[in-house]
C-alpha cells in the first residue's frame, strides 16, 4: 500500500488505540511554543494533546463549495493554508477519510499539502483511521506513499475502526525509524506496551484478511459496502424531509445541512450555536442523538458550521432503521 | 532487558510470570467475547462493571465506602496510572521523593515532566539477609523534604527488595508528608503477592492520609497475566479527577473487553474471599513456594539472599562467586549479570539499575524473579546449584 518494504521492527509501533499513537506523536515533537497546523473541523483529541505539550494549534478550515451536496467539494484555500505556516510550525495534522466532513483528500490535494510541508520542513501526522471505509470508487490516497513524503510522514491506523471493535483500543503508527523511535520514547513512559492478547487477536484478524483478500469473504470488502448502504438510507431520509445531506467519500460520518428546515432556536436564548441547540432538541424531543459540528472548530471559524449536524452510519440495521423513522417524522 | 531477551537460557530477569493464566481467566475471556458492548467504547474513567467490582473489593480493605464513579480510575496497566499520577502533579521544578531502589519508570516520568527526583535509600540495618531490615534513616528521610517537594512515591510490597513496609513505617512516612503537604503515590501492584502470615499495610489507611494518597493496583500482577496491561488508581475525587485529565488525553480509556474480563475475575474473588479456591488465597502460596525454591538453590550454592516477604523478586548476594571485574566504568553487578547470562545462561537484573543516587548500596546484589513456572524455577535452581563449578 506504500510501495515499500516496511520494517516491522523499526518502522511500525503499536499503541493503545490510534488515540495513543496520536498522543505519542504530538508529545514527541511538540515543545512549549511549537505550532501545529490542523485542517478543521477536526477530531477534538488533537487540541488536548497540543495543550498538554504547551503547543499551539493553528487551524485552517475546509470550506464547502459547489452545490454543497458532496464532501469532496469541501476545500482548503491555498493562500490561507500557506499563511498558516511559520518558523515555529513543527507538525501538520491531516485526517483522511475526514472526520466529521467525510471527505477523502485526493492525490493532487495531498501532493499540494505535502509540498507545502516539505517547503517548511514540517512533519506530517496523517490520521487515516477510516482507511478501510471508502465509498463508491474513491481512492484512499496515502500521503506517506507519495514521492519524497515517507521520510517526514507518520501514518496512524486503528484496529478499532478497521474491524469495528472500537473498544479494543489497538492502533499503530507507521513511518521512518527515526520518527517512530521518538514516538516509542513517549509510549515507553506512558503505557510501555499495548495489551499483548489484543495484539495477538488483531494480528490473527489481519492474517485472515490477507488470506481472503479481494474475495467476498473479506471484511474489508463487506465493511465499506455496509456503511455506504447505511449512509444512503440516512441520506435518503434526510433528503425526503428537505435537509441537504453532504454525501461523504468514506468514513463513519455524514454531515447534514438543516438550513432548509427553518428551525430556529433563538427564542430559547441559550447563547449556544444553532447546531448545539438543534442537537439537544433532536435528542430531547425525538430521542435522536447526533453531534453538533461546531465543536470540531476553533472559535474563529465556528460560523462555517452554520446549520450542520453530524450523523454516524456505523450502526446496526436496527439503529439505522429506527433513525430513519424518526428523521422522516421531523417537520419544518 | 536487552541481554535478558537475547539469552536462550533461563530468564529470571524481568518480572513476568511465564506460566499460563489461571483457568477461570480463560473462561472469563470467552464469556466476555460474547458480550457485544465489551467491544465498544466505554466510559473513559473506567468500565462501570469493573469500577463497581473494584469498589466492592477495596471498600472493606480501605475501611470506607469508595465511590466507583469518582474515586476509581482504570488504566492501561498500573504503569499508565503511575504515569498519569506523576504527570498530573509534577510541574517543572517540582521535587519528587523516591525511596530507592525503585521501579525505573518513576524517575523517568518525573524527569520527562521537568521535575527533580530526590532519592532516599533503604539501607540494611542489622541482618541484611532479611528484606524487612532494609529501612529508611529517619533523619535522612525528613531532610529530603523541601519547599519544592510535591510528591512522594512509596512501593509496598517493594520491588526489588521484597520488603513489606510496616504500619509504623507507613505512619511515619504519612505524617512527614502531611507536615510538608506532599501528595503520596502508593504503588501496591504486588498487594496480592504477600506471603502467607504477613500483612500488607496501606498508607492510605493511616488516619488523615486518604485525602492525599493515590493507591495504584494491577490486574496483571493480581491475576498473573502481566501482558493484559490493566490497572487502576484509587483515591479521593479531587486527585483522581486530575489523573483522569491526563488519562483522557493520553489514551482516553483502557480496552473495554479487558475491563469486562477483569470485572468478572474481581467479582469471583469477592465471592470466594477467604476460601481455598480464591486466586488471592492461592497466589501468595504460589509466590512463597517459588521463592523458597530459589532460596534453597542459593543456599545450596553458598550464595547469600535477602529473604523477601512479598512481591515477585529476591536479591541474591553474588560475592561468594569470587568474580573480579574492573568497576571503574561499569558497576560490578551489571558485569556480573552479563557474565551469568553468557557463561551460565541465567538472566537476572543488576540491583544498581534501581538506584538513582546511592548505587554503592547495591554492591554485589542481583535481582531474580521467582514468579515463574515450575519448569523455569527448576531449571533456574539447577543452574544456581552448579554455579560455582
Amino acid at each position: 500500500l506504500f510501495n515499500r518494504n516496511i520494517d516491522p521492527m523499526t518502522e511500525v509501533m503499536t499503541a493503545v488505540g490510534a488515540y495513543e499513537a496520536i498522543y505519542a506523536a504530538i508529545t514527541a515533537f511538540i515543545n512549549e511554543g511549537d505550532e501545529a497546523v490542523v485542517i478543521e473541523p477536526h477530531f477534538d483529541c488533537y487540541a488536548g494533546d497540543m495543550e498538554l505539550s504547551g503547543g499551539k494549534l493553528v487551524r485552517v478550515p475546509l470550506r464547502p463549495s459547489g452545490d454543497g451536496k458532496y464532501a469532496k467539494n469541501w476545500t482548503l484555500d491555498k493562500q490561507e493554508f500557506e499563511a498558516a505556516f511559520n518558523e515555529r510550525t513543527k507538525l501538520l495534522i491531516t485526517t483522511t477519510p475526514h472526520n466529521p466532513v467525510g471527505k477523502i483528500f485526493s492525490r493532487e490535494e495531498l501532493e499540494y499539502i505535502g509540498s507545502v510541508c516539505k517547503k517548511h520542513n514540517v512533519i506530517i501526522l496523517s490520521d487515516e483511521v477510516y482507511e478501510r471505509v471508502v465509498f463508491d470508487d474513491n481512492e484512499h490516497a496515502r500521503i506517506g506513499s507519495l514521492p519524497g513524503m515517507w521520510e517526514r510522514t507518520l501514518t496512524i491506523g486503528s484496529a478499532g475502526k478497521t474491524f469495528s471493535v472500537t473498544g479494543w483500543k489497538i492502533g499503530w503508527a507507521l513511518g521512518p525509524a527515526n520518527l517512530i523511535s521518538q514516538l516509542q520514547h513517549v509510549s515507553s513512559c506512558s503505557t510501555f506496551t499495548a495489551p499483548t492478547l489484543l495484539q495477538e487477536a488483531v494480528a490473527g484478524a489481519f492474517e485472515y484478511e490477507r488470506g481472503v483478500a479481494q474475495t467476498d469473504e473479506a471484511y474489508f470488502k463487506w465493511l465499506p459496502g455496509k456503511l455506504q448502504q447505511n449512509c444512503q438510507m440516512l441520506a435518503d431520509a434526510f433528503s425526503d424531509i428537505g435537509c441537504t445531506p453532504v454525501w461523504p467519500d468514506g468514513g463513519y460520518f455524514m454531515l447534514v445541512d438543516t438550513a432548509n428546515m427553518g428551525w430556529d432556536f433563538t427564542e430559547l436564548n441559550t447563547g449556544r450555536c444553532y447546531d448545539v441547540d438543534c442537537v439537544k432538541w433532536l435528542t430531547r424531543e425525538f430521542k435522536l442523538a447526533t453531534i453538533p459540528i461546531s465543536v470540531f472548530y476553533g472559535d474563529q471559524n465556528r460560523h462555517l458550521a452554520a446549520k450542520y449536524i453530524r450523523v454516524c452510519c456505523a450502526k446496526s440495521d436496527e439503529t439505522i432503521e429506527k433513525a430513519c423513522q424518526i428523521i422522516r417524522s421531523l417537520k419544518k | 532487558a536487552v541481554v535478558s531477551t537475547q539469552s536462550t537460557g533461563v530468564n529470571l530477569g524481568q518480572g513476568f510470570p511465564d506460566f499460563p493464566p489461571p483457568q477461570f481467566l480463560k473462561e472469563a475471556w470467552s464469556d466476555a467475547v460474547n458480550v457485544p458492548s465489551a467491544h465498544w467504547n466505554t466510559r473513559g474513567q473506567g468500565y462501570p462493571r469493573l469500577v463497581t467490582a473494584l469498589s466492592d473489593m477495596y471498600s472493606p480493605e480501605f475501611a470506607r465506602q469508595i465511590d466507583p464513579m469518582t474515586e476509581i480510575m482504570t488504566s492501561v496497566g498500573a504503569y499508565e496510572a503511575l504515569y498519569a499520577a506523576l504527570t498530573a502533579f509534577t510541574d517543572p521544578g517540582d521535587e519528587v521523593i523516591l525511596i530507592e531502589p525503585h521501579f525505573d519508570s518513576y524517575s523517568v516520568v518525573v524527569e520527562v515532566c521537568g521535575g527533580k527526583p530526590v532519592y532516599v535509600p533503604l539501607k540494611p540495618e542489622g541482618d541484611p539477609n532479611n528484606a524487612n531490615n532494609w529501612v529508611l534513616d529517619k533523619a535522612e528521610f525528613e531532610g529530603a523534604f523541601s519547599s519544592k517537594t510535591k510528591l512522594l512515591v512509596v512501593n509496598t510490597p517493594h520491588n526489588p527488595i521484597g520488603k513489606l513496609f510496616t504500619a509504623e513505617e507507613m505512619e511515619f512516612i504519612a505524617t512527614t508528608c502531611q507536615k510538608h503537604d506532599v501528595l503520596i503515590i502508593s504503588d501496591e501492584v504486588y498487594e496480592r503477592c504477600v506471603f502467607p502470615g504477613h500483612d500488607h499495610h496501606r498508607i492510605a489507611n493511616v488516619p488523615g492520609a486518604w485525602d492525599r494518597t493515590i493507591t495504584v493496583g494491577s490486574a496483571g500482577k493480581s491475576f498473573s497475566m502481566t501482558g493484559y496491561k490493566l490497572g487502576w488508581a484509587v483515591g479521593p475525587q479531587p486527585l483522581i479527577s486530575t489523573l483522569q485529565a491526563v488519562h483522557q488525553t493520553a489514551v482516553y480509556s483502557a480496552p473495554t473487553i479487558l475491563q469486562e474480563v477483569i470485572a468478572r475475575c474481581v467479582e469471583r474473588e469477592i465471592q470466594l474471599k477467604g476460601k481455598e479456591d480464591a486466586y488471592h488465597t492461592q497466589l501468595p502460596k504460589i509466590m512463597e513456594e517459588g521463592c523458597s525454591q530459589i532460596i534453597s538453590a542459593c543456599k545450596d550454592a553458598g550464595l547469600g539472599v535477602v529473604e523477601p516477604f512479598g512481591g515477585y523478586f529476591i536479591l541474591v548476594d553474588t560475592s561468594p562467586l569470587g568474580l573480579e571485574f574492573d568497576t571503574s566504568q561499569v558497576e560490578y553487578d551489571v558485569q556480573c549479570v552479563h557474565w551469568l547470562t553468557e557463561h551460565k545462561k541465567l538472566a537476572g537484573i543488576p540491583l544498581s539499575l534501581f538506584f538513582g543516587k546511592n548505587k554503592h548500596i547495591s554492591e554485589k546484589y542481583i535481582r531474580l524473579c521467582f514468579a515463574k513456572s515450575e519448569q523455569t524455577l527448576k531449571a533456574g535452581g539447577d543452574i544456581i546449584r552448579d554455579i560455582l563449578k
